[in-house]
């Protein structure tokens, strides 16, 4: 039997991954994010003995595609017939988040309405008359504090009893508009017209001249003359019957809201604890040290608490290591199997895995700075230097999530209303150190630069920050001429987030990045290992092997910046499969389990060249993953933009740091 | 009434304003209709400086918008700031 389909929608802090969350605790089993032509977070979950297939659809205010999320949603929805809607409104901003639910009904979606934060709407002197609203939507409406666990299992109950009734049949009264509604629903089941939507919606979102739908419609067989009759019917009348309809929907929901809130409080009460909280983090002249504090406190934390257990997994790799070497060795086995173990498998992975700390406290701290409201604050706090950018304080966000990975920013860059702003944002992204090129950064300074290791690590950060600012300012002049478009950004109420939610996000994450470890990188270190050892007989890792071969056609590239030799230009190529392979192939071209390879590594680099490496590292071309995305996001040409600038850019910004570098250190040492 | 009409920028901090007229382009109204700034609706203005964005309030919602959007939304003032608060 089919598993039935329970899909959650809601506003962006509608408290909807926190349900998501709860509701998927048996069986957890998150999609493949950057998937195939609808991208959705997906679980499994139990609900009494049934189970379900639960869908979280992006945060989102209406069905009408103002940003590629909102497209995201509605064509999922157009597409895929979900068996149950959870609609989670946030109980302490009703009217908002009611027109979203009632875009749902009208549909015709079987609708289950999950009241959240009923807490936080009584603090604010909102009173709910739920079996009211539920009366009128003819859903079910569930009071719930999802945070505490309130209100689950009702929620649950609801669900599946939703499941199993047919949608109630819910009318907005389009007054005037009515006959025209009549008429476009004749013409879409004259010319045998289905879509997930039900014929009478359909019409209604062809007449407010809904983009997706239109464009549904368009695609039919008959869409075309449907279109055109449309058309012609509107022009008949002499009201503007888009603004008609947005008007008569509104004017529903503002008076359920009415009928259904009572208000305790006015508008001068409303001064919030956020709001004094604001006052301080958001101020004309604080807010800005605060949050380039914040962020520097973000990165030492990752460092301090890392270390000590970076470093315990390191011996133990290393301990590993020899130990399954010798043991191979000792019995009996062919001296190539230890070496493939010793210098290949422990060795590439091992020094990869061992990072799995930083990330981890990483994504930890971003999650949190996201789950708390400050990340929307630190957009406000950017905005008008992003605006002289040309871009606006909403891209930052996508840009903050990059110094975890590419890849989650670039798909955040789904907010923003305009393309323009979209494309240039997730072109100037990769700019952003991810995490996967801390390890090297900590590799490198923990060999060359001990007694400043932080203070370098964060120059590297400011180095893609303001390169990506050079960057987006160029970009704009030279490809996107024209208006930036202005800021629209809800400031979400402070809250303490929830440990559940950060874990769960920062486990994704850590799985993700572990699953890469196991698969790319380790088949990317086992190549290596091959062709290091390749042709046979030859010495390991040695210039005669295929791979110093290929590290002696790309090395030359490199001289001026410092690195022109051939582990470096092997490193530097495979780097672009995932930039923490770099470690991995540096362990394994030069044979050295973890503890080794800063000693080793300053046998061949020096200051100024293990610095001008690292400033290649945090600008050239994305991983492959990234460049995917990119593509599949806004289009291949973009891709290829992309891996070519930011190589250019690298190349002549390593070598201009080597260079000056080598003057610098010239006349230090010799005046 | 013509009088009393000003852009929303131009508004001090914790003064509550009702919107008269959004003249931003069809894309960026909807998205503030969707958000709750539509014709009618009364705002309180929490944070104005003189350059960046400005945070209005409604009701419980707390809305960023950037310096140019704001200058597209024309408002009337129906409450001054509280005599309790000594700004100059």
């Amino acid at each position: 039997m089919m598993k039935s389909t329970i899909c959650l929608a809601g506003n962006p802090n509608s408290g909807k991954t926190t349900i998501f969350n709860v509701l998927a605790k048996s069986h957890e089993k998150i999609g493949n994010w950057p998937g195939t032509t609808v991208e959705v977070k997906e679980a499994l979950c139990l609900i009494g003995s049934e189970q379900f297939r639960l869908v979280d659809l992006p945060g989102i205010y209406s069905l009408t595609a103002y940003s590629m999320d909102e497209r995201v949603a509605s064509e999922f929805l157009l597409q895929e017939h979900p068996d149950v809607v959870l609609c989670v409104v946030d109980a302490s901003n009703l009217e908002r988040n009611l027109y979203l639910t009632c875009q749902m009904l009208e549909m015709g979606q079987r609708v289950v309405v999950c009241l959240n934060k009923m807490d936080l709407a009584k603090r604010r002197g909102l009173a709910i008359n739920s079996s009211e609203l539920s009366q009128v939507l003819g859903a079910s409406v569930v009071e719930a504090v999802a945070s505490q666990n309130k209100g689950i299992a009702e929620l649950q109950e609801a669900l599946s009893r939703a499941q199993q009734q047919s949608p109630h049949d819910f009318h907005i009264d389009y007054g005037e508009l009515e006959p025209l509604i009549v008429k476009v629903q004749q013409q879409l089941e004259d010319a045998h017209i289905q879509s997930g939507f039900l014929n009478r919606a359909l019409a209604v979102k062809l007449l407010e001249e809904g983009p997706t739908s239109t464009e549904f419609v368009r695609k039919t067989p008959n869409g075309e003359a449907v279109l055109e009759k449309v058309a012609q019917a509107k022009e008949s009348l002499a009201v503007n019957v888009k603004a008609q309809v947005l008007e008569r929907r509104y004017a529903f929901i503002k008076g359920l809201a009415a009928e259904c809130v009572t208000k305790t409080l006015t508008l001068e009460d409303m001064i919030t604890v956020s709001d004094r909280i604001d006052k301080v983090l958001t101020h004309r002249f604080l807010g800005l040290p605060i949050f380039l504090g914040a962020m520097y406190a973000l990165f030492k934390i990752v460092f301090t608490v890392g270390e000590p257990v970076v470093d315990l997994i390191q011996n133990f790799f290393a301990v590993l290591g020899a130990g399954a070497s010798s043991g191979i060795l000792s019995a009996g086995l062919p001296a190539w199997l230890a070496s493939l173990v010793s210098d290949g498998i422990f060795s590439g992975v091992g020094s990869v895995a061992a990072f799995l700390p930083y990330i981890m406290i990483l994504y930890l701290e971003i999650s949190f700075l996201q789950d708390s409201g400050y990340l929307a604050r630190a957009a406000f706090i950017m905005d008008r230097f992003m605006h002289a950018l040309g871009l606006h304080g909403k891209s930052f966000i996508p840009m903050l999530l990059g110094f975890g990975c590419s890849i989650p920013g670039i798909m955040a860059a789904r907010t923003l209303g305009s393309r323009k702003d979209r494309i240039l944002t997730i072109l100037v992204l990769p700019l952003m150190s991810c995490a996967a090129r801390l390890p090297v950064y900590t590799l490198f300074t923990a060999a060359f630069f001990k007694e400043n290791q932080g203070l370098v690590v964060f120059s590297l950060y400011v180095l893609g920050i303001v390169m990506a600012i050079v960057m987006a300012k160029l970009l704009r002049q030279v490809l996107f001429k024209g208006e930036t478009v202005p800021l629209i950004m809800e400031l979400p109420p402070y809250r303490m987030p929830l440990l559940k939610d950060v874990m769960t996000h920062m486990w994704v994450q850590a799985l993700m990045f572990v699953k890469k470890a196991g698969t790319v990188i380790f088949s990317f270190v086992i190549i290596t290992w091959a062709l290091a050892s390749l042709p046979f007989g030859v010495e390991y890792a040695s210039e005669a092997s295929i791979i110093g071969h290929i590290g002696r056609v790309v090395a030359p590239i490199f001289v001026p910046a410092g690195f022109g030799f051939w582990q470096a230009g092997v490193a530097l190529f495979f780097g672009v499969m995932a930039k923490e392979t770099i470690i991995g192939i540096f362990g394994t071209l030069y044979g050295a389990q973890e503890g080794t390879l800063p000693v080793i590594l300053a046998q061949h680099f020096t200051q100024a060249s293990g610095y001008a490496f690292l400033v290649m590292v945090a600008l050239y071309t994305p991983c492959l993953p990234t460049l995917v995305t990119i593509r599949k996001e806004i289009g291949a040409r973009w891709a290829y933009l992309a891996a070519g600038y930011m190589f250019v850019l690298a190349w002549l910004m390593s070598v201009l740091v080597f260079q000056i570098f080598s003057l610098f250190l010239f006349f230090f040492t010799s005046g | 009434m013509a009088e009393t009409m000003i852009l929303l920028n131009k508004v001090q901090v914790g003064q509550a304003v009702r919107v008269l007229k959004i003249d931003a382009g069809k894309s960026l109204e909807g998205q503030l209709q969707h958000m709750g700034i539509r014709e009618g609706e009364v705002l309180k203005v929490v944070q104005n400086t003189k350059k960046g964005p400005i945070i209005v309030a409604k009701e419980t919602m707390r809305l960023a918008l950037g310096r140019g959007m704001s200058q597209t939304i024309w408002v009337e003032v129906i409450s001054d700031v509280k005599s309790s608060s000594k700004k100059n």
